[in-house]
């Protein structure tokens, strides 16, 4: 007999008070928030050690995030959903992941982060690009934004922007993700549950102040529209087909139709003016997005194909105007940076194998503590991966557009290595689809054209227990996953953050220097790059493989100053496995030929060339 | 059309050739987003030359950018 879920979620909280029965999630999110306020007042950025941000917070932060994750499943099995609960829990659990970096470390992190405001400083005070300054500068639109922006908001320069921008940018991506989750096809639980899954994977850590996060930011949008605009039509069948793979074959042979290439296959209930407008803003978003960022724009061209080919596009005409923004920028705008060595953009095309090196192989080193981090990582990414595979042989659906959309990103490992960041990016690019999937392993839509690939389990006479189960199922996998993040999100943080010390150590070189001279750094995890990009130079050595290589390098280059931290310090002796104390070794080396301490934090040292 | 444009294969790839393909097929597509956007009934012939300028067109600035690849870079 089938039991109604009222009555099971009755007898769950049965001992419970009604105001507090209704109202337990949200209670149990406002009870995290404030441990989670507690953990952020208690966190010392200063004893950060090798495993980077989760070394620092305290065991309020991961009550906390229990917490705000068993409010989260609570409410998510509630009967009916309440949006604004489970949105609000969202918001919360996105505040934990994202937020809590930006509140514990004292400025932002990540040296291109202060690279992007001294190109955004550059065109707020000359008004255009440098052009053959730096690669990025050929895709100038998102520092062209930031100009604005710093221009609009009266500020001298854009750093007030880098520190809470991470948390901005993904609340921000939200309101896309919403609507993905709405109308991609899933049940509503799973689109609550997907959005949660993308939250509490996304380690990858593109949403710093950078061209990407704003482009990723416009790739969601441009998709979330498209879903929103159009639904799949329902396709004529061509009578009875005995048998469920001679069903399938019919079905996939339906793909590579005319009418699905021209948009014919997918339906809209929208007005002609707004579906319109609506396009002619997509196609806006696009091209700002085909001048600011070099990848984006082909992930565009392969989502919307994808959505093409799944019935969930009716103006072909995007996708095609996407390849020609994007390939018009590269050919014409983007001249400066391909001109003679166009074998960064092709060298790879094809090389699969090379690619995947890079991207995986090469990551895949460092001391201990990293090897752990990047093993994490990789494991993450895989779990995720495997229950989206799960959840794509459970569900019903009307369209394959999730598994297209999740699989899509990957043409673009086959074009580009993209530096050995390219599977990163693909990955990134895929996770809201792959979440959606995911969450589909516990949540799989029970209707649809296209019937799942594994039977339907018979919860039966276990339906007493089926919610309850359902809900520690929920429990298990967003906090084993946002776990996992906090690890390996905040696990470079050890060198990728910066304190307060280094930050004035790098002002204080500034301001000491003259044009026309050089700061030397012994790796690049400083906050520099910020200013007089055109006058003053930094001089990186590389990584080499001694620290003495180093000093050799920069006594040979005479920089006018010298710049020694915490944080380069930290990434010798946890990525390249110099020995610990290894700059206070050179220090002792630049003073012996010529150099004095002229500056002195706790984090930093700034030496400079006697005269 | 110049002869200058289609001189040799460094004038065929060069800006100008590249960004007239790029303007023509974005005002190709527009025409056909529109009229398809706002029901306009076009004549069946009128609608097929439309789709395979689009694609000739989009083919070719392919073609442009690649020489132009080769010839600039």
């Amino acid at each position: 007999m089938r039991v109604p879920a009222t009555s099971i979620m009755r007898r769950d909280f049965i001992e419970l008070p009604e105001p507090i029965r209704r109202f337990l999630g949200p209670i149990l999110g406002v009870i995290g928030f404030l441990f989670w306020l507690l953990a952020v007042h208690d966190a010392d950025y200063l004893k950060m050690g090798a495993y980077g941000l989760v070394s620092i917070l305290g065991w309020p932060y991961f009550v906390g995030l229990v917490l705000v994750v068993a409010g989260f499943a609570i409410e998510l099995m509630r009967t009916p959903l309440r949006s604004r609960w489970l949105l609000f829990l969202i918001v919360l659990l996105a505040i934990f992941l994202y937020g809590t970096a930006c509140a514990v470390e004292p400025v932002a992190e990540l040296t291109d982060s202060w690279i992007h405001t001294g190109f955004i400083q550059y065109i707020f005070q000359n008004g255009h690009p440098l052009n053959g300054y730096d690669a990025r500068f050929s895709w100038p639109g998102a520092f062209s934004l930031g100009a604005i922006l710093v221009n609009f908001t009266g500020q001298a320069n854009a750093v007030g922007f880098l520190r809470w921008f991470p948390i901005f940018i993904e609340l921000a991506n939200l309101a896309p993700l919403l609507v993905m989750a709405r109308f991609s096809g899933v049940s509503r639980r799973a689109g609550w549950l997907g959005i949660a899954i993308y939250y509490a994977t996304n380690w990858i850590f593109q949403d710093y102040f950078s061209p990407q996060a704003l482009n990723y930011f416009f790739y969601l949008v441009l998709i979330a529209a498209v879903l929103a605009i159009w639904q799949p039509r329902r396709i004529r069948g061509d009578g009875p087909v005995r048998g469920p793979w001679r069903e399938r074959v019919a079905q996939s042979r339906k793909i590579i139709t005319h009418s699905r290439f021209v948009g014919d296959d997918a339906a809209t209930t929208w007005g002609s003016i707004e579906t319109m407008s609506v396009v002619g803003l997509l196609g806006l978003i696009c091209l700002a997005s085909a001048i600011s960022h070099q990848l984006t724009p082909y992930a565009m061209v392969l989502a919307l194909a994808a959505c093409l080919v799944t019935r969930r596009l009716g103006r072909p005409e995007l996708v095609l105007l996407v390849a020609m923004f994007a390939f018009g920028w590269l050919s014409l705008g983007a001249s400066n940076y391909w001109v003679g060595h166009l074998s960064v953009i092709f060298g790879s095309i094809g090389a699969v194998s090379s690619t995947l090196s890079s991207n995986v192989t090469s990551r895949v080193s460092g001391g201990s503590t990293h090897l752990l981090v990047v093993e994490i990582r990789i494991l993450l990414t895989g779990v995720v991966y495997l229950l989206a595979g799960i959840g794509f042989l459970r569900r019903y659906t009307d369209s394959r557009l999730l598994e297209a959309l999740a699989g899509a990103p990957f043409i673009l490992v086959a074009a580009q290595s993209y530096g050995g960041e390219g599977l990163l990016r693909v990955v990134l690019f895929g996770l809201p689809f792959v979440g959606l999937l995911a969450a589909s392993a516990i949540f799989p839509s029970q209707s649809g054209s296209i019937r799942s690939l594994v039977p339907r389990i018979a919860i039966g006479k276990y339906a007493l227990i089926g919610r309850p189960i359902l809900r520690l199922a929920v429990v298990a996998v967003v906090l084993s996953f946002a776990l996992a993040t906090t690890i390996v999100r905040g696990g470079n943080d050890g060198y990728e953050s910066f304190s307060s010390g280094e930050l004035a150590a790098v002002n204080y070189a500034y301001a000491h220097v003259s044009a026309g001279e050089t700061i030397g750094i012994t790796n690049y995890y400083l906050p520099i790059g910020q200013r007089d990009i055109t006058t003053v130079g930094v001089y990186d050595p590389g990584i080499t493989s001694s620290y003495q290589k180093i000093g050799r390098l920069l006594l040979r280059a005479q920089p006018a100053l010298i710049i020694l931290s915490q944080s380069t310090e930290a990434y010798g002796e946890q990525v390249t496995g110099y020995p610990v104390g290894w700059e206070a070794t050179l220090e002792t080396t630049f003073v012996n030929h010529g150099y004095q301490i002229v500056a002195h934090w706790t984090t930093a040292t700034v030496l400079k060339a006697s005269t | 059309m110049s002869d200058v444009i289609v001189a040799n294969a460094t004038a065929i790839g060069s800006a100008q050739v590249v960004l007239v393909a790029l303007l023509a097929g974005v005002t190709l597509l527009c025409v056909r987003a529109l009229s398809r956007g706002f029901r306009v009934t076009l004549l069946p012939a009128v609608s097929r030359m439309l789709d395979a300028s689009i694609v000739v067109l989009f083919f070719l600035f392919i073609v442009l950018v690649i020489i132009r690849f080769k010839t600039v870079g």
